[in-house]
């Protein structure tokens, strides 16, 4: 789904490259997490593929094609809802499908389809500062999904809300994948998100980034929590903060 | 109304204690009091009405409109283009370093007594906070949305069209609010330095008659026409922005 080729990457020609002859690969309908501690560079892989920068050398391909080539070739969620406050949840909504010059009719049906599916059909008309955190991270991800992209990038999209509505928001985004059969790129630092969430997990370990280390979670979907307390999980999770807790003092 | 009381005791107080000094100086021409004000305004509801108003008013509503159709043009080439914005914006803040009664007479000079003299002392005084705010409003809107809509392949158009234009509506009616006023003082001060008829004309040609409460009595109407009508325009941004309640 997602290859990167022999990337470079850096701010300036002045500067170190930040990202250096990194290459991996994303198969068609995984769930990979990206760690690594804050400033690694995560971000930045996020905003090569969304081409709001350019790589120095190297190639991005989405399903084997150079995203220089297409518009807008994978779906987005950032950190920050984003919703845009004038407008309403439908019309938040519809923002990327009119970007994409959908008809207004297919707008229309597949708005009221994903205001259903997201659980706030009763929310249509609000503007988004009526809407709990939670709620306003749902219709984020419901418009990610409607930019109709195979590929969606989540760049920590639950940081910012309370444990509660996070773990339920982690277990509703986990149904939502396995009904739409979505590729997804998921940043998060949060180890056990990561482990209770991916196929996955990519760990960014060096800098410049060279290579991404792929970690295998070894379990069976569909997940429970209980996951998060098998020995072996538990093993799994104490080595990757130790990891981490190493690079963050580097 | 309830959190305005404070303020309306606070002015009635004030109109009371002047009332008051009014009678004890005892010289309208120096010190004219409200009551006296309120008479004169009822006296000459003809020409204040009829003749002075909507010359004031037409002055004003040219200068304003003019200004703010030349501020937003202004405000969305500067915020397109880098060059333009370093080259417009030192004129624009240096046309703000001009005297505009010094340099009032030279429209006088070019227009004559004609409305046009005046509606350009409105302009200079009115297209700078438009120009500005509404150039804040634009470069005031995420940096991250506009990444969020290159991500969904937007183009520049399309991130003014859907991003910047509604995100600066809130500056743009604040410009607006702060403009009404400023270009009624720009009539004004345009009306003093040289016209046949106007509400600053009126209260200019008063002053020579020592008619104390003459002079203010089309100030007092000035500044009630003001209230009006940014009241009006907040009435509108309440009914067209919904969002921005409450927050």
């Amino acid at each position: 789904m997602l290859d990167f080729e022999n990337v470079t990457f850096s701010w300036s020609k002045e500067k170190a490259p930040l990202i250096k002859d990194l290459s991996f690969h994303v198969t068609p309908g995984a769930f990979v997490a990206l760690i690594g501690v804050s400033g690694c560079g995560k971000s930045t892989i996020f905003k090569l593929i969304n081409r709001l920068i350019q790589p120095a050398s190297g190639q991005i391909l989405i399903r084997g094609e150079d995203i220089g080539k297409s518009r807008g070739p994978a779906g987005y969620m950032p950190q920050k809802d984003l919703l845009f406050p004038w407008r309403t949840i439908r019309r938040n909504l519809m923002l990327p499908m009119e970007i994409a010059r959908v008809p207004a009719k297919e707008m229309e049906e597949r708005t009221s389809a994903m205001l259903e599916e997201i659980g706030l059909a009763d929310y249509a008309d609000k503007y988004p500062h009526d809407l709990s955190g939670g709620m306003r991270q749902r219709v984020s991800f419901g418009r990610t999904l409607l930019t109709d992209a195979d590929l969606l990038l989540l760049d920590e999209p639950f940081s910012a809300l309370d444990a509660l509505t996070r773990i339920n928001m982690q277990e509703w985004l986990l149904k939502e994948w396995s009904r739409y059969h979505k590729t997804v790129l998921f940043i998060t630092h949060d180890v056990e998100e990561a482990i209770f969430m991916s196929d996955q997990i990519y760990l960014v370990h060096d800098r410049p980034i060279r290579s991404l280390e792929v970690i295998d979670v070894p379990a069976d979907r569909p997940r429970t929590r209980d996951l998060l307390t098998r020995p072996d999980i538990v093993q799994l999770k104490s080595s990757l903060v130790d990891r981490l807790r190493k690079e963050a003092s580097l | 109304m309830k959190k305005h009381l404070s303020s309306v005791i606070f002015m009635f107080a004030v109109l009371i204690l002047w009332q008051m000094a009014a009678a004890g100086i005892n010289a309208a021409y120096i010190l004219p009091s409200p009551a006296g004000i309120l008479v004169r305004l009822w006296e000459l509801r003809e020409p204040l009405f009829k003749v002075h108003l909507p010359s004031t008013m037409l002055v004003t509503g040219i200068g304003l409109a003019i200004s703010i159709g030349l501020g937003l043009a202004l405000a969305i080439v500067m915020d397109m283009n880098d060059h333009v914005q370093r080259m417009l914006y030192p004129i624009i803040i240096a046309s703000q370093t001009i005297p505009t009664t010094a340099i009032a007479p030279l429209f006088v000079l070019w227009f004559g007594y004609s409305i046009w003299s005046r509606v350009l002392v409105t302009i200079l005084m009115t297209f700078f906070p438009v120009t500005i705010t509404v150039y804040d409003g634009f470069q005031s809107t995420s940096r991250e949305m506009e990444d969020l809509m290159i991500s969904m392949g937007a183009g520049k158009g399309e991130i003014f069209r859907r991003l910047k234009l509604p995100g600066a509506l809130p500056y743009f009616f604040s410009a607006v609010k702060m403009a009404i006023p400023i270009s009624i003082i720009g009539a004004a001060i345009g009306e003093w330095l040289g016209a046949q008829s106007g509400l600053g004309y009126f209260s200019k040609r008063m002053m020579t008659q020592l008619d104390g409460a003459g002079v203010f009595a089309p100030i007092v109407l000035l500044s009630v026409t003001a209230m009006i009508i940014v009241g009006i325009i907040s009435a509108a941004e309440r009914a067209l922005l919904p969002w921005r309640r409450e927050i």
